[in-house]
């Protein structure tokens, strides 16, 4: 059965490869086309059937690729142990659903999922949106082949997940325990559908550059806006998923840790947020052709240092895959990539030079928040690159700690959240400077209340109340802007409810972050140990046996919290056993979740006694930043059905 | 040459961002240079003094039966490297789910001498391929009650 299952699977993608080079062939011969009158004769008579050769090569391929994702999950469902990457990543014990996460758990799953992922947005493209690129459509399909091409290389030469063990297995070793979580579930493939998504815009942006005229080169971003929302949707939907993991799962109190992966998966997001401004811009006002194709470029080619920073293994992450000669393979295929996006830009001519009324004015605002979130990448990408750098000059590995980011990134941050604020605060129309200091007056005012309040409680805490104040203007700036008008656009109101959703974000991000407490305390069972106005009563710890997903024992404490002796809540934090890995247990977090704060609860360790050691966080407002991102996503989510009806 | 209009607008922006991008490239310079330390193996980390105000980062695996726990939330647990040199960590703070004998893992803190590390901060490295495996049980069974 696992030979037929790996035979199957093995040939489906090999046939899928052959076929994306068939398509990049047809598109270079339409190139040479266009310089060689004789082929020119030849192929402009059977170009309409060669389009249509080529795109249903491209839903064979997604078809294809989709047997190989199916065949491995039937692999995994059936446990056939003998496939290598059954064995590493499954069990026999496994329910169902986690089998699911299994099949991207480890780094041949998860490129397979990245290939299917890629030929189904392809296919999905052809079918809904090539017919508008029809000058260059071959073009765009070329590129879309090689972009192909090089996602199943590697899984039909060096990593396939369908290779067959020569000892006979009977069971595997198991799920990554950290990855038995329900978030698992969905926040990997939404990740990993965003990074790929950024597929699209870098084609076209390509395509557009080289081979495009002058009205596609002012249209093309706002041809693909739907494309460019899906790909910042499930980026921040992906990432939102990825601090909620990491905040429930993980046991340190936090959400977001300044992990290089974590890093990673905000690279792409930063590029495409800027890519859909300057698509506004050049909507409404015209121009910013090289920073369209600039930031078209950005998002895919930091998809691809992603997925090498990830794959080679260079830089230590919580995250890391096994180091092998992948991450080579991706260097190569970034370099090119890069080579590539360069020569389209020297190709890219200006149609209409960008207008800026005044330095007070919504324009100017939006190009220094396209401007502040590339900084940002900057910055996190050099966090990214200087140890490679060092590595290579000096011999010396180095690591650059998360205090880089809290001051460097936490002060662009500010700047980005005071630039959209003055921009929430100015209308769309153009004003003179005094009319928008006037308009401004609010953002003032506010600012120097909270001034004002940050000397009085703490100058230690001017930043992080400047943040929130910030956040409050770029609220009140938007929610004036949806008042201010009963005429507002469908495509205005999810503009400003998305700014709303970062707002309220940011102030439970900046909250949660500068404002936690945390306690450490060690106590016997039947003791209690008192902070603020709370005590929390030990009551013993217990085990109970589970059946599934090769979990052993979870131990759980029982604690009793108590506010004005009257007791709240029963608080279960704990450890999780597990029968193939039992050594490494797992920490099963408990939090109390209440209006203003969440109280946090982790267990360290214990004794014999059961003396046990605790640790408590006390995260303020942390809910607003689950609910600042859902507003935000819904905002997007308005924007992209408002573009699909029109 | 052509004269620079400072008072148009567009201008005025592209000076504001240069600056901006001077000043910015200067601080996180300046904060990198704070922030950065290095990684090292054990060996490497045993064949240097460091020095106590240079914050460092050495991997390798938990030695087994070397974690011990203590009331104040000091845990100390020893590490070793490709060639079996072993060397003592001294943690105060938070250990991660998976931590554990033959993990992997980074410690982050500053030397106290060429054997010893006093960290406060321990990544473990989720790895496709663990090493505990069935027959590792019988040997590694965890000191916690069942």
């Amino acid at each position: 059965m696992s030979y037929i299952i790996s035979v199957v699977g093995y040939l489906s993608l090999l046939i899928a490869l052959i076929l994306s080079i068939v398509n990049l062939m047809l598109g270079l011969i339409e190139i040479n086309t266009l310089s060689n009158n004789k082929l020119s004769a030849f192929f402009s008579f059977n170009k309409k059937v060669i389009y249509k050769y080529s795109n249903a090569n491209f839903y064979l391929i997604n078809f294809l690729i989709f047997i190989g994702f199916m065949t491995l999950f039937i692999a995994i469902i059936l446990n056939q142990f003998n496939i290598g990457y059954v064995y590493s990543v499954s069990s026999n014990e496994l329910e169902l659903k986690y089998k699911w996460a299994a099949l991207y758990s480890s780094q041949e799953g998860s490129l397979l999922l990245w290939s299917f992922v890629l030929s189904t947005s392809i296919s999905l493209f052809i079918k809904s949106t090539i017919k508008k690129f029809s000058s260059i459509q071959m073009q765009i399909s070329m590129i879309f082949a090689a972009i192909l091409i090089f996602t199943l290389i590697p899984l039909v030469f060096f990593t396939s997940p369908f290779t067959i063990s020569v000892i006979n297995q009977i069971e595997g070793q198991g799920l990554n325990p950290l990855l038995l979580d329900p978030t698992m579930l969905i926040h990997p493939p939404i990740l990993l559908s965003g990074l790929i998504s950024t597929a699209i815009p870098f084609s076209i942006a390509v395509a557009t550059g080289i081979w495009g005229n002058k009205t596609l080169l002012a249209e093309w971003n706002v041809i693909i806006k739907k494309w460019i929302l899906c790909s910042i949707f499930l980026l921040t939907l992906g990432n939102i998923l990825g601090a909620w993991w990491a905040y429930t799962v993980l046991g340190w109190g936090g959400f977001w840790g300044w992990d290089p992966v974590e890093n990673s998966a905000i690279l792409a997001l930063l590029p495409m947020i800027g890519l859909l401004h300057t698509t506004y811009m050049s909507k409404t006002r015209g121009g910013f052709e090289y920073i369209n194709i600039l930031l078209g470029f950005l998002g895919f080619l930091l998809a691809i240092f992603t997925t090498f920073n990830v794959r080679s293994g260079i830089i230590d992450s919580v995250h890391s895959f096994a180091e092998s000669d992948i991450g080579l393979y991706y260097l190569i295929y970034l370099s090119v990539l890069i080579i590539f996006s360069i020569f389209a830009l020297s190709k890219t001519t200006t149609q209409k030079s960008i207008h800026i009324p005044s330095l007070l004015s919504k324009e100017s605002t939006i190009i220094i928040n396209v401007f502040i979130n590339l900084m940002i990448a900057l910055a996190i990408l050099s966090t990214l690159i200087l140890p490679i750098i060092f590595e290579l000059i000096k011999n010396e590995k180095i690591i650059i700690s998360p205090d880089f980011y809290n001051q460097t990134i936490g002060s662009l941050l500010l700047i980005l959240l005071i630039a959209l604020s003055v921009s929430a605060m100015l209308p769309s129309k153009f004003i003179s400077n005094q009319k928008a200091l006037l308009e401004l007056r609010p953002l003032f005012l506010l600012l120097s209340v909270f001034f004002i309040l940050a000397i009085m409680t703490n100058l230690d805490n001017f930043l992080p109340i400047f943040g929130i104040a910030c956040s409050l203007a770029i609220c009140y700036g938007s929610l004036k802007a949806i008042m201010r008008s009963i005429k507002l656009s469908f495509q205005d109101y999810a503009s400003h409810l998305t700014h709303i959703g970062v707002a309220i974000f940011a102030i439970g991000a900046i909250s949660a972050t500068a404002f936690q407490t945390h306690y450490q305390f060690s106590i016997n069972p039947n003791e209690s140990y008192v902070i603020g106005e709370y005590e929390f009563k030990f009551k013993g710890i217990y085990s109970e046996k589970k059946e599934s997903n090769n979990i052993d024992i979870e131990a759980l404490a029982k604690i009793e919290m108590i506010k004005n002796n009257k007791k709240i809540t029963e608080l279960n934090p704990g450890k999780r056993f597990f029968e193939n890995f039992p050594s490494q247990p797992v920490a099963i977090v408990d939090i109390h979740r209440g209006f203003t704060t969440d109280v946090y609860i982790f267990i360290q360790s214990w004794n014999n006694d059961l003396k046990s050691q605790f640790h408590v966080y006390f995260n303020p407002f942390i809910n607003l930043l689950w609910l600042g991102g859902g507003i935000y996503l819904i905002g997007i989510m308005l924007a992209i059905i408002q573009k699909q009806k029109t | 040459m052509k004269k620079i209009n400072l008072y148009q607008a567009k201008n005025q922006l592209i000076i504001l961002i240069i600056i901006s991008t001077f000043l910015l490239i200067i601080f996180a310079i300046f904060s990198a240079s704070n922030a950065f330390s290095y990684y090292l193996t054990p060996e490497e980390f045993t064949q240097k003094d460091y020095s106590s105000e240079h914050r460092i980062r050495v991997g390798g695996r938990v030695v087994g039966n070397s974690i011990k726990y203590n009331d104040l939330g000091i845990t100390t647990f020893q590490i070793f490297g490709e060639e079996d040199v072993i060397i003592s960590v001294e943690h105060e703070g938070l250990l991660p789910s998976l931590f554990g004998p033959k993990t992997f893992v980074i410690a982050e803190g500053f030397a106290v001498n060429q054997n010893n590390i006093r960290s406060k901060s321990v990544i473990v490295k989720h790895e496709n391929e663990f090493l505990t495996d069935i027959e590792d049980a019988d040997i590694y069974v965890p000191d916690y009650p069942r």
